[in-house]
């Protein structure tokens, strides 16, 4: 017993043995006692865990959250290959953005109509309201889209990233960034974009939060500078023949950028990755949608939506995560080879014959314990 | 004290325990103990070095498990049959009652032996990872102070971890 009071009391060996154990167990240790909840609860402790976990355990791959219907959501956690309804203890929560392990949301009171919107971690269930950015300069201006930078292996702090018009220029823009370390905003601006950017997907990678144009062309806003730029260099000529008639869109995980690119009426998908040093992309991957086996349509000549891709620690674990058949099923990159990750047909949610899922309703996370 | 006829012999020292209990150990353990290796280097080791905070049940056992360790180490077998058998060896030498473990690893801390550190933390977490709330509190010897309002509202926060 005398030693058991000696670690008890000695809280850098607690930590020790804490930092070994798995969220869940963490979690609910959290009510031992006060002391267990202060160093389990902290930020220090959160990125401990963060960059201990991501050295030793690799090869956990992310969760997935879907969005079934506009308030219905269900996780998929690889470990045990299942789907799991996940409620949000919000009414009406919208899924703006997730980024390594916090979610931006927008919920709004039916009564009041008042928008908040919050950060969450859908492992803790802890959230925060973010107040907007407001003053004289933006008042009659419209917010574009918001994103969210957060990466627990370099700062138990996020930032959110408030692109918005000014009041007098249709084409000039300007960007509020909020620091949960100060919980204060800074203003920068102003920039110019281009009308057709996809202002609310704006995707967070490498300390800059990147915004694609259907024409594959690609902006980033530094967060350590405050610059918006254009990536130069970023679109040689073999891309372009991709681009015309495709979809484009912008994915990251496990630390890669990702340009996808499906051709819908061939269903051919190709993915371009962003090289390290920031300097253009490159194709990692291709895959023809039409050699899907037949043996997982129910009716032939169904139509396919892709949600997201997932990027393993080696390229066996990459993986195409797509809807197709009232399935959602997995492509494996490296060996060719399709699954079907859940069969939603026996759902109560499944509707046949439609596709139900698109790009925007798939969010990847992570486990973390990052406080918000 | 250096004569011709010790150099040529493996270098002792002595270390008292808690209780008073005095072990002979070789140099290639003795090293091990971070916490003593200034002592060692310094030569300032003699004629006993005491550590307050270790009984002789556990010193004993630390210095088996060091021994065990530098002998693989040195032993001339390769590295991968060395680190399966220290895996072994560790494996077996973890199977103690839980008190003993815990006493182990606060000895480990004090001694400041990293791998020993290591593997206690380790076998404490796995043991604990599973357990009860007030399993875990009787084994650390916790006391619960929360409140019972605080209580739920904490334990609210983590239903899910049940499921």
């Amino acid at each position: 017993m005398a030693s058991a009071t000696v670690i008890a009391g000695n809280d850098q060996m607690l930590i020790e043995i804490l930092l070994r154990l798995p969220i869940k167990s963490l979690i609910k240790f959290k009510s031992v006692s006060k002391n267990w909840h202060v160093l389990i609860s902290s930020p220090y402790f959160s990125q401990l865990h963060t960059l201990r976990h991501q050295l030793h355990l690799p090869n956990t791959p992310p969760y997935l959250l879907l969005r079934a219907s506009p308030s219905r959501f269900f996780y998929f956690n690889p470990e045990v290959n299942t789907f799991l309804p996940y409620d949000f203890p919000f009414s009406s929560p919208k899924l703006l953005r997730s980024c390594n392990g916090l979610l931006l949301l927008k919920c709004s009171s039916p009564e009041t109509a008042v928008e908040d919107y919050l950060i969450y971690n859908p492992i803790t269930r802890q959230s925060r309201k973010i107040v907007l950015y407001s003053d004289e300069k933006n008042a009659g201006t419209t917010v574009l889209g918001l994103s969210l930078a957060f990466d627990p292996s370099e700062s138990p702090y996020y930032k959110v990233v408030c692109l918005r018009t000014t009041e007098y220029s249709m084409y000039s823009y300007q960007i509020e960034v909020y620091d949960s370390q100060t919980c204060t905003w800074n203003r920068w601006g102003d920039f110019m974009l281009p009308y057709d950017t996809k202002f609310c997907n704006g995707v967070y990678w490498k300390n800059c939060i990147h915004w694609i144009r259907p024409t594959g062309e690609l902006f980033h806003f530094n967060l350590q500078y405050g610059t918006l730029e254009k990536r130069t260099g970023a679109l040689p000529g073999s891309i372009r023949a991709y681009v015309a008639g495709s979809e484009t869109f912008l994915r990251e995980s496990n630390g890669h950028l990702h340009m996808m690119l499906l051709l819908s009426e061939a269903k051919f998908l190709s993915v371009w990755e962003m090289r390290m040093d920031k300097h253009g992309w490159f194709l990692k991957y291709s895959v023809d949608l039409n050699t899907i086996p037949a043996t997982f349509a129910v009716i032939s000549g169904q139509a396919v939506s892709v949600l997201d891709i997932i990027r393993g620690e080696c390229e066996n674990d990459s993986t195409l995560v797509f809807h197709f058949s009232g399935k959602i099923m997995g492509y494996w990159f490296y060996t060719k080879s399709f699954d079907v990750f859940v069969d939603l047909r026996t759902d109560e949610f499944y509707q046949p014959g439609s596709l139900q899922f698109g790009c925007s309703d798939a969010y990847q996370f992570i486990e973390t314990l990052a406080p918000v | 004290m250096s004569s011709s006829t010790e150099l040529t012999e493996k270098k002792v020292f002595l270390l008292k325990s808690l209780d008073g209990v005095i072990f002979e150990v070789e140099e290639s353990v003795a090293v091990q103990l971070e916490v003593i290796r200034e002592l060692i280097e310094g030569d300032c080791a003699r004629p006993f070095i005491s550590l307050y905070n270790v009984t002789s049940e556990i010193l004993a056992l630390v210095i088996e498990y060091c021994k065990h360790h530098a002998e693989t180490c040195s032993g001339g077998t390769s590295a991968t049959i060395a680190d399966e058998d220290l895996k072994t060896f560790d494996n077996e030498f973890m199977n103690v009652d839980e008190n003993i473990l815990l006493e182990l690893c606060s000895a480990a801390d004090y001694l400041d032996i990293k791998s020993l550190f290591e593997l206690t933390c380790r076998t404490l977490a796995s043991l604990i990872k599973d357990r009860t709330i007030i399993e875990v509190r009787k084994m650390f010897n916790v006391e619960n102070d929360f409140s019972v309002v605080e209580e739920k509202a904490v334990r609210k926060e983590f239903a899910w971890a049940f499921k």
